[in-house]
């Protein structure tokens, strides 16, 4: 026996006559003609049973998508089964380590404290790293460093010192090594880039606010000193040696309006297709931002959409399976059992948004975790007990949302999907119908970035 | 059913991935670009 999945998705598509039928937790997407559609109306009014040779026939094709599923199944259990599953794998160890909490930069909406201090994590400290994930070597088959801070350029002799440890320890003991670094942009240059390839960082993240006049409204020096120009010029200067870039656009009330105007700048300083921009949305971490300047998720979704197909056109081969919608097993590293986030002290948190903040602190280095109050929070969260969640057909793409929105209390934390996965599987729909090969199968579906 | 994307091309996408990490908590919004590089198979 079967019956229907609870994350089925069917929107009507009246030129052709069909249904484009989209399973959340399996992340099938099909057309299904009308009269098919018809057809399984029936049969879910006939319970499955009594069926003809050609219902049958259907069944079998929906089974094959999850849009049904056997009736002895509890799509809401397998949900929170799988969740476990990735939440306590532990052959990954994702580290996020911020250097230093210093930072050049004073802007307007960062959550974080301790910009003034601008010590580095100390050698002692660092030993402490090392031990702590000589600890793990033998248990993982990866390790995803982050590098983090306040601005971790400022301490790039601790980046340089630990990735070249950490490099040599991963090969020793045949563990896939992986880098990213987030950074204001500022102080790149060359010679930096030299280190930073050397370090074997892959991908890099670059914020720029808008038009020179916001952008330095929002991200300034120290000294109240612009950083507009600086920044682009020194992405014109490394893109042909370091070509991993995403430029992230912080967006609010006061420069939803100009976002668009970041294509232009990208062409002036010869960026265009070459780095790519995406939105992110401004919200009021830990009351450092107030709140009436923040878009709602839904204002954001609709701003961010339009970026995207703009985005998209600056890439050569632009493939728009990349950001495919799949089910999501857990939301990020707060609710994983096997990644931390780590200050220049030593000290571990779960949320790059707790650190530096004592009552967010899990443990240290040292002595490994030793607080479980914010790893329960973050982790033992069950998202088949919220109502709210449990009603929601998209339920298996967020995972419950934002683990530090939740336990802040924060309302608005459904993810965009809930606003534009219908304009996006039909913008998925086009270009599967248009990339078909001889066979009929589709494209690789995450051939091409973007 | 005229399947556009098969359940089975995003277990295989996932299986590729080198680290669930990114793959599964991929930020809403890096476009793949986090995520995309554990995405080819090594």
């Amino acid at each position: 026996m079967v019956k229907e999945s609870r994350f089925n998705l069917f929107y009507d598509v009246e030129e052709e006559s069909k249904f484009l039928a989209y399973n959340s937790r399996t992340g099938a997407l099909a057309l299904m003609k009308k009269d098919d559609y018809h057809v399984f109306q029936n049969m879910k009014n006939k319970n499955f049973t009594q069926l003809s040779e050609a219902e049958e026939k259907l069944i079998n094709d929906m089974k094959e998508g999850g849009y049904l599923i056997d009736d002895s199944i509890d799509e809401l259990q397998l949900i929170k089964y799988e969740q476990n599953r990735a939440k306590f794998n532990s052959r990954s160890l994702g580290l996020t380590i911020a250097p230093t909490l210093g930072c050049n930069f004073r802007c307007v909406y960062c959550y974080q404290k301790d910009h003034d201090d601008y010590s580095k994590m100390s050698e002692i400290t660092q030993d402490h790293l090392l031990s702590f994930i000589s600890r793990e070597i033998n248990n993982i088959n990866s390790l995803s460093i982050t590098w983090y801070g306040g601005e971790p350029l400022l301490a790039l002799d601790v980046i340089e010192n630990l990735s070249l440890k950490l490099i040599e320890l991963c090969k020793q003991n045949n563990v896939a090594y992986s880098a990213t670094l987030v950074t204001n942009g500022y102080l790149l240059n060359k010679k930096i880039v030299e280190t930073l390839k050397k370090s074997n960082i892959e991908f890099m993240q670059v914020t720029l606010d808008g038009c020179e006049e916001t952008h330095n409204e929002k991200r300034f020096l120290v000294g109240n000193q612009p950083t507009f120009r600086k920044i682009l010029e020194n992405l014109s200067e490394i893109i042909n040696d370091f070509r991993n870039i995403s430029l992230r656009v912080n967006t609010d009330k006061k420069n939803k309006d100009e976002v668009f105007k970041i294509f232009d700048i990208l062409k002036e300083y010869e960026l265009y297709g070459k780095i790519i921009p995406y939105l992110a949305y401004v919200e009021p971490i830990n009351n450092t931002y107030d709140e009436s300047n923040c878009l709602s998720i839904e204002e954001f979704t609709k701003i961010s959409n339009n970026f995207q197909d703009e985005a998209r056109k600056a890439i050569v081969n632009s493939n728009i399976m990349s950001r495919y919608p799949s089910a999501r097993l857990n939301y990020c590293g707060a609710d994983l059992c096997n990644s931390y986030v780590i200050d220049p002290n030593g000290n571990l948190y779960k949320c790059w948004s707790d650190i530096g903040r004592d009552e967010y602190c899990v443990g240290d280095l040292e002595h490994g975790v030793t607080k479980y109050k914010q790893i329960l929070k973050y982790s033992m969260y069950d998202v088949i007990n919220d109502k709210e969640c449990t009603d929601c057909k998209i339920l298996p793409l967020c995972a419950g949302g934002c683990p530090r929105r939740r336990v802040d209390g924060i309302v608005d934390r459904c993810s965009e999907l809930k606003v534009n996965l219908e304009s996006y599987l039909r913008k998925v729909m086009e270009f599967r119908k248009n990339n078909k090969t001889n066979e009929g199968c589709q494209t690789n579906i995450f051939e091409s970035c973007i | 059913m005229e399947y556009l994307v098969k359940p089975i091309e995003i277990e295989e996408s996932r299986a590729a991935c080198n680290s669930s990490r990114f793959h599964d908590s991929c930020p809403d919004h890096c476009w793949g670009q986090i995520c995309k590089p554990r995405m080819d198979p090594a």
